[in-house]
């Protein structure tokens, strides 16, 4: 139980950014890089502490998602949205158990590719807001595209890994009634809140208020070797369901 | 001033639209027109908004190139600086064009992360220009084209206007049909808003003007006139179509289901009280309210939704209820860059005579006038340099071209008249596509009409186009691919079968899809077999006389009663009988027969078999083809139009053109825009066939037009998309005819 319950925090099965982000000291992006953090020690330590799921904290995360969904929705930020990612698929690491923590490492690894875009608007547009910079697909495709790999890898779009790991896990399990609530629910919350942020983020007319500036070459590394780690996890996320079909 | 006034003195904005079964291009700025093209273009800006010029750099560009001659644009700007009272700064204006204004919006961006010491003047004068300090004008700067339901949605979150476009488009678009749809919308025939009245259940005992008299006193609507404008201007495609239809005459839709502009409005205005009515606020005097009490909150809303909000302000927002706090912030940083660019433009100009806040107001000047001088330049320069270039022969053309070829007067036509040219002893013409012959024309085998010739001209002769061979093959093929057709479509139709057809025979499609994606050309003659092969055609070029328009009429009653009495009659009838009906039913003669009433008065009403037909059959068919006197008139000013009234080449080929391509939902704007945005090839071929006639020839002559007796008129089809050019009615007397 102890071991339970140290994956809920670890994971942001509990919505402590609410906390945090009342506090001065700590700003968006500070927020998505603790949550960042506690994530990765949760994979990591789930390599060693067998990750059995307990319903009543599954339904605690699920609230929190929930209430995270939400939050999301509000915000046009991407820091804030990389973290409200983390806690609305909380309640997946806990419930997909041995899967969990492939699925959670390749959301990781998407939501890293988000902070980098964050950051990238952070530097070249003043903040991490994309309401302001649209028409981004238009004036510097590239960083469109990547915005689109990363929101459609968060929003479980085959055949970029999260959707794999998430459909293995699908065929691997047993369903009950809090399966099937916290499954369809945190599907349809990622895919919704991913859709509406790329439909706001890359179309449209471009800005004439704005200087668009494309990504450096140092960025172009950075973001290529997200994806190809996104690819390298797809090949693994595919093997995995192949040994299922097969 | 009444509403209907109103809403005449804004009908000038709403671009004109043609038919809607006619894909022609339509002048967005038509309503402009008498204002000139820079007054016109700047108030168009104003209602419309977007940008009417290119950006300086793409200029400048063209400066750099030569293809802006220096002196003209000097020319261009004393003129502008003139008409402005700002002669005295012709340098400076000239600096300001050619090195300050490219780089206007880089210096914003420099600003942005440069010190710099900020004149107080030039800071006051900005924010009074800008009404950054007066919340009230900025808000009507702001909200000036927006309906009450757009500002609702943007300050409560709402999406209001969605449902209401999308209401309106769902009913308009039912109302207006042209017989597309397989349910048309019943009661049309009461006009648009009583209709709708029906539609919406609204028991509503007055007209579409008064509703929108009350509409707009519900409303709180200061100026009236402003608001129907920005309502027209939310669908304008579709309030310009009813414009269209309402002020023409002659549109049979418009007869049969009339419209009108106000009826739209009253449409609009009552989708918009019916969402609002629930809502906090629901007329402008309570948003004013509202806007005083939260100005701040408002202003900053506006902003975020108009794109004009920076990320961190947004962000801000998010964090704080502080909002008149974050919009001083907002003012305070604009304000700051503005005058920073002021100021960066100022060290730009070395300028140190003029102060700041008079630099910035001719700055503002020229900002707004340097689209029209560059534009003007760059066309000026086009002008003076083609006309330099352009040498008139004074030698009289005296051999004999071998052929010429009349094209469209359309830029795809001009470079492969061009090409043509340069091949040998040709001569090309241009003409508008219809050649000044318009035509009703019915395709083989269709039954409706296409009106060949631009929109404003309606057409007096009816062309069908009729097989002259036996078409065996064409009836077969085609029977084969109208049973398949149904059958596909029963089979997608069908609540079960389409999970099995998916199956079974879904790869079929594909073999078309990866065709016309591999191998078009390949994949286009495999299809090409399937399909029948119209027949070798005429068209029908004479009228007809008294005797045969009473023959087809007859003929098409008598088709309609035998159809009739197959459907809804038990007993067999003999072709006298038939006779006998029709002659009772449109020519009033006695009946002998004993005819259920019923049965005479379906055919009267759902077979349209009755002497007002008779009467309109009679007068359509007078319409077909044409009287000599016609033909010679045609082509007689078809030749003088274009100059070909000597020197005929051998072969004098007419080449219509149009378009051809997949999956296009802009495949008619390709194809004539003269003949209605179709193909201009039938006004080609039937011209080709009266020049051919020798009568029409005789009856040049008589006007001292003589054509050779060797010219042979071909009619041609220019495929703009491949640039192929097919022969039609090749009818070569000898090889060496058909080798030329």
């Amino acid at each position: 139980m102890i071991a339970n319950i140290l994956f809920l925090l670890l994971v942001s099965g509990l919505p402590y950014y609410i906390v945090l982000e009342k506090s001065d000291k700590f700003t968006s992006k500070s927020i998505f890089l603790l949550s960042a953090f506690m994530l990765s020690c949760a994979i990591l330590l789930s390599f060693f502490i067998h990750n059995q799921h307990s319903e009543s904290l599954v339904v605690i995360s699920f609230i929190s998602a929930m209430y995270s969904v939400y939050r999301a929705t509000k915000t046009t930020n991407f820091y804030k949205l990389a973290y409200y990612f983390i806690y609305i698929n909380a309640p997946f690491f806990l419930l997909f158990e041995e899967q969990g923590a492939f699925y959670s490492l390749s959301l990781l690894i998407s939501l890293i590719g988000l902070y980098a875009i964050a950051n990238f608007y952070e530097k070249h547009y003043g903040s991490a807001n994309y309401l302001y910079v649209r028409g981004i697909t238009l004036a510097t495709p590239l960083v469109g595209i990547h915005i689109t790999v990363y929101l459609i890898s968060i929003g479980l779009y085959p055949p970029l890994p999260n959707s794999l790991f998430f459909l293995s896990y699908i065929f691997n399990t047993e369903a009950d009634l809090l399966w099937y609530v916290v499954v369809i629910s945190i599907y349809l919350g990622n895919f919704l809140v991913s859709m509406k942020v790329l439909e706001k983020s890359i179309f449209g007319k471009t800005n004439p208020n704005i200087h668009y500036v494309d990504l450096n070459s140092k960025e172009k590394i950075t973001h290529f070797i997200i994806i190809a780690l996104l690819a390298l996890l797809s090949i693994y996320g595919i093997k995995e369901i192949l040994v299922w079909v097969l | 001033m009444g509403i209907i006034e109103k809403l005449n003195a804004i009908k000038g904005n709403v671009p004109h639209y043609w038919p809607i079964g006619s894909f022609i291009h339509h002048n967005p700025l038509k309503g402009f027109e008498h204002f000139g093209f820079k007054d016109g273009l700047n108030r168009a800006k104003k209602i419309y908004g977007g940008k009417v010029y290119m950006e300086p750099s793409y200029y400048l560009k063209f400066y750099n190139e030569g293809k802006i001659s220096h002196s003209i644009l000097e020319e261009n700007l004393k003129e502008v600086l003139e008409v402005d009272g700002l002669a005295e700064h012709y340098d400076l204006a000239m600096k300001c064009l050619l090195e300050v204004n490219p780089q206007w919006n880089h210096f914003r961006k420099q600003a942005d992360d440069k010190e710099h010491p900020i004149d107080k003047e030039l800071l006051a004068y900005l924010d009074d220009e800008f009404s950054y300090h007066n919340k009230e004008r900025w808000l009507k700067q702001i909200t000036k084209h927006m309906t009450l339901y757009e500002i609702n949605d943007i300050l409560f979150h709402r999406d209001d206007k969605e449902v209401i476009e999308k209401s309106i488009i769902e009913y308009i678009t039912r109302f207006l049909d042209e017989d597309q749809t397989t349910i048309p919308m019943e009661n049309r025939e009461l006009g648009m808003f009583e209709t709708f009245k029906l539609f919406e259940d609204f028991d509503y005992p007055l007209d579409s003007e008064a509703f929108v008299e009350e509409a707009l006193e519900r409303l709180h609507v200061k100026n009236k006139e402003r608001y129907l404008l920005t309502h027209v201007l939310k669908l304008h495609g579709w309030a310009g179509f009813i414009k269209y239809r309402s002020e023409d005459p002659g549109y049979f839709s418009q007869q049969k289901n009339p419209s009108s502009l106000m009826d739209y409005m009253a449409i609009r205005l009552y989708y918009e009280l019916a969402y609002l009515q629930h809502r906090k606020i629901n007329n402008f005097d309570l948003l004013h309210d509202y806007s005083l009490a939260n100005a701040s909150y408002v202003v900053l809303k506006m902003l975020k939704y108009n794109y004009k909000l920076p990320g961190k302000y947004i962000d801000l927002m998010e964090d704080s209820n502080n909002f008149d706090d974050i919009l001083e912030r907002y003012v305070q940083e604009e304000l700051q860059l503005d005058a920073k660019q002021v100021h960066l433009s100022n060290d730009l100009l070395n300028n140190t005579d003029i102060p700041l806040v008079e630099l910035a107001k001719i700055m503002e000047v020229l900002r707004e006038e340097e689209g029209y001088i560059w534009m003007k330049s760059l066309e000026d320069t086009y002008i003076h340099s083609f006309i330099d270039e352009m040498k008139l022969d004074d030698e009289p053309e005296t051999e004999r071209p071998l052929a010429s070829i009349t094209m469209c007067l359309d830029v795809r036509s001009e470079t492969t008249r061009r090409a043509i040219e340069s091949t040998g002893n040709y001569t090309t013409f241009g003409a508008g596509g219809f050649l000044g012959f318009p035509i009703a024309f019915v395709e083989f085998d269709k039954t409706n009409e296409q009106l060949l010739c631009p929109a404003v001209v309606k057409p007096g002769n009816i062309v069908f186009e009729i097989a002259k061979d036996v078409n065996d093959e064409y009836k077969s093929k085609k029977t084969i691919n109208k049973t398949t057709k149904k059958v596909i479509s029963d089979l997608k139709n069908n609540p079960y079968t389409p999970y099995i057809m998916v199956e079974a025979i879904g790869w079929v499609f594909g073999i078309n899809l990866f065709g016309k994606t591999f191998a078009p050309q390949k994949t286009k003659k495999f299809f090409a077999n399937f399909k029948a092969k119209k027949p070798k055609t005429t068209y029908t070029l004479d009228k007809l006389s008294d005797e045969d328009i009473e023959m087809y009429v007859n003929r098409l009653h008598l088709h309609l009663i035998h159809e009739a009495l197959v459907n809804y009659s038990s007993k067999s009838y003999t072709e006298e009988d038939i006779q006998a009906i029709r002659d009772h039913l449109v020519l009033g003669s006695s009946l002998s027969l004993d005819m259920p009433s019923e049965l005479l008065n379906q055919l009267k009403k759902n077979y349209n078999v009755s002497p007002e037909d008779y009467e309109l059959q009679k007068i359509k068919l007078a319409k077909v083809g044409f009287t000599l006197e016609e033909k010679v008139e045609y082509l007689y000013k078809f030749l003088t139009m274009i100059g070909q009234v000597d020197n005929f080449a051998e072969f004098v080929i007419l080449s219509g053109h149009v378009s051809v391509s997949d999956n296009n939902p802009f495949e008619s704007a390709l194809d004539c825009g003269a003949c209605g945005g179709k193909s201009s090839l039938p006004n080609n071929r039937a011209l080709c066939m009266l020049a051919n006639s020798q009568e029409v020839r005789d009856g040049l002559a008589k006007r001292g037009l003589v054509i050779p007796d060797d010219v042979k008129f071909i009619p041609s089809l220019h495929i703009t998309t491949t640039d192929e050019i097919e022969f039609h009615d090749r009818y070569f007397n000898t090889r060496r005819d058909e080798k030329v």
